[in-house]
């Protein structure tokens, strides 16, 4: 795996030979990857192929079989607290408080990040995502949408470098989908650093109007990839 | 510790070693050891009776051993070593269990008393069961049960001298009519027999721990076949 | 993250657990009728209504507390591994020590409420004198210890096919010293006897113990 002259401050996300057994057979195998800091990068592949395996284990939620994975020059395996600040994630499911309320669940989790000015940010991606007048509803009550929605808000909330998302699209209408766009897949946090977004996604069609590059997978394996703008 | 030199102990030192220590002790424990005055002959359990105790202690304490190792390293080899030291200390714990029983019916009349060391391995054997039951029930290499397993091995060991300290104090508090001690004083030549046939049944756990090791160990690369079978297939067809 | 911050934090996830628990009663009001249950089971069983009461209640009592208790603790990670907030918990900075203890004493709170009210009613239906302060200390200590333990046991989900089975499996051979405590030192509360201090201290050393076992492995479980 030849090295570019990318040093690692340039690199958002960084596997080397990542792998992940279960039942002895490799879910991922030997994946070996460099994403620049600010690229968009879409993870393409049917299932089964290891999309949700990889975003899972660089979301420090499951651990490696073999191999290394660094985010912005951090451990992934280590999980240190500066690693869990700069990274935001978006999942199949949603993680949400069922019994709460949109702000509820987002004051708790702003207290947990320590956002400053939280009520404000709250507001601000509340707005943003368009499920403000739902704020103190039960989220239980809310449709798959709108939970998507909210999942879109919580994971910025605390102004994460690198977005870690397994099909956001899931749910979301066409509104939903132009949030989107908005707020993650075409525009980095305006003022902030640029943020990297590594989004699995099977809405093929729409890659070419917010990916930088892609990395394709199958069986666990890379089959494709093209990992800067010029080759798209 | 290269977990491959156990492969040599296991066919070349220990089996004869362990079946020499067998023989000897069977004499000794038949044949030699005097004849109690009060119990008669079925005294002679004691002979298995103690050392199994003994050896499931081992056993078990190898698994614990194991498990810490498991959890500082993550190999999976480890997480094996300490299955199969868990098996080979049930078995123990079982012909412990059984030999006291035996023993217990002709002396005291009743196939259990509430003794606190009898207690005590009870509960050893459901912990330890558990442990197996816990660790089976998922994938041989699944990191999360390995994990969760590893932390309860540890957690029932450490609990064991608690467990046997309250129900000492526990039967204090309730003795039972039958007071029988399980070893009376003995004599020089008894407590020679014993001790000879401690090391003789350690030396057969200790044979058994490396098999039972290896059957997990290839339990795993098993799976690594399979899966790798699985994968050949499947792209062929 | 510094202590103060990180027990800030996890004040306001236990704020967070408890408003959960009350918003979802479902599962600790099914703890507290199956505990209810259990004791009306018992005093069926062993004819409670007659003297012996008092030799047999402790026993009653606590392995009723144990079983429910156990039960309730199973189901409290398993809804939040459900909705995926464990893992968004996991997540964040937060340290795993912290989600532990939040919820273990989110746990400890809503059984021990569960608890007293059930003392409330064993003592008007078999007119024993068993809400005194005495008992209830020893309740208490108690249930730290056994919540400590279920809790840290049932933090990760090994359990697709037991039907929640395995965790009183696991738990309660590990509790054995923790129940013949609590049981002895009831008996002795209940007799209004002497003995009553050692056992005491026995209950809370396990207690000890036990909490400070099971805080430690969390992280490791993780």
């Amino acid at each position: 795996m030849e090295r570019t002259e990318k040093t690692m401050q340039d690199l958002a996300i960084e596997t080397n030979c990542l792998t992940r057994r279960y039942d002895g057979l490799p879910a991922l195998n030997k994946v070996s990857i460099q994403i620049a800091s600010g690229s968009r990068i879409a993870l393409l592949g049917n299932n089964g192929s290891g999309k949700t395996t990889l975003l899972t284990i660089l979301s420090t939620l499951l651990q490696s079989s073999g191999g290394s994975a660094r985010i912005l020059g951090y451990d992934v395996a280590k999980k240190t607290t500066a690693l869990r600040n700069i990274i935001g994630v978006i999942r199949h499911q949603p993680m949400l408080y069922e019994n709460f309320s949109p702000i509820e669940d987002l004051e708790l989790f702003a207290k947990i990040y320590q956002v400053p000015d939280s009520d404000e940010r709250i507001k601000k991606l509340l707005t943003s995502v368009e499920i403000w007048h739902l704020r103190d509803e039960m989220i239980g009550t809310f449709s798959r949408g709108q939970k998507q929605r909210l999942m879109i808000a919580k994971s910025l909330l605390h102004k994460p470098k690198v977005l870690l998302l397994d099909e956001p699209e899931i749910g979301l209408d066409q509104d939903g989908l132009r949030v989107l766009d908005q707020l993650i897949l075409m525009n980095a946090e305006e003022g902030s650093t640029p943020v990297t977004v590594l989004a699995a996604t099977h809405r093929e069609e729409r890659v070419d109007t917010w990916a930088t590059g892609f990395v394709r997978l199958e069986r666990g394996q890379i089959i494709e990839t093209a990992l800067s703008k010029d080759n798209l | 510790m290269n977990l491959n030199n156990i492969y040599e102990l296991r066919w070349k030192v220990l089996p004869p070693l362990a079946g020499v220590a067998m023989i000897g002790m069977a004499a000794l424990a038949l044949v030699t050891a005097p004849t109690e005055v009060i119990e008669g002959d079925v005294q002679r359990l004691l002979y298995v009776h103690l050392p199994s105790a003994l050896a499931s202690y081992f056993a078990f304490s190898v698994t614990a051993v194991c498990s810490i190792l498991f959890l500082l390293k993550r190999d999976f080899k480890w997480d094996s070593a300490a299955q199969g030291a868990a098996v080979v200390g049930l078995i123990f714990t079982l012909l412990t269990l059984i030999t006291g029983s035996l023993w217990g019916k002709p002396i005291w009349g009743v196939y259990w008393q509430w003794d606190p060391r009898i207690t005590t391995t009870l509960i050893l054997f459901l912990i330890f069961s558990a442990y197996l039951i816990a660790r089976k029930s998922s994938s041989l290499d699944s990191d999360k049960s390995a994990r969760f397993c590893s932390i309860y091995a540890i957690i029932g060991f450490l609990d064991i001298p608690l467990i046997h300290m309250s129900v000492r104090w526990w039967r204090t508090l309730h003795p039972q009519p039958i007071i029988a001690k399980l070893n009376p004083a003995l004599p020089d030549e008894m407590l020679l027999v014993t001790l000879f046939s401690v090391l003789a049944v350690i030396l057969v756990a200790a044979w058994f721990i490396t098999l039972g090791v290896e059957t997990e160990l290839l339990s795993q690369r098993l799976l690594k076949l399979r899966a790798i079978a699985k994968t050949n297939i499947s792209e062929k067809s | 993250m510094n202590l103060p911050t990180q027990l800030q934090i996890g004040g306001k996830l236990l704020n967070a657990n408890l408003k959960q628990a009350w918003r979802d009663k479902t599962n600790w009001i099914t703890a507290g009728m199956f505990a209810v249950t259990a004791l009306l089971l018992y005093s069926f069983a062993f004819n409670l209504t007659t003297g012996l009461v008092r030799n047999l209640l402790p026993g009653v009592i606590w392995t009723v507390f144990l079983f429910s208790g156990i039960f309730a603790t199973g189901q409290s990670f398993q809804h939040d591994r459900q909705n995926g907030i464990l893992d968004a918990l996991k997540i964040s900075p937060i340290h795993p020590m912290t989600i532990y203890i939040a919820k273990t004493l989110a746990n400890i709170l809503m059984l021990l409420l569960i608890e007293f009210a059930l003392l409330l009613g064993a003592t008007i239906l078999f007119s024993e004198p068993l809400f005194t302060p005495q008992l209830l200390l020893i309740v208490t200590i108690g249930t730290i210890g056994y919540t400590a333990l279920s809790t840290l046991l049932s933090a990760i989900n090994l359990d697709q096919n037991n039907g929640g089975l395995l965790l009183p499996v696991l738990a309660l051979p590990l509790l054995v010293p923790l129940l013949i405590a609590s049981v002895e030192a009831t008996s002795a509360s209940l007799q209004q006897e002497a003995g009553t201090a050692p056992w005491i201290l026995l209950l809370s050393l396990f207690t000890i113990w036990s909490t400070a076992i099971a805080t430690l492995m969390f992280p490791l479980a993780d």
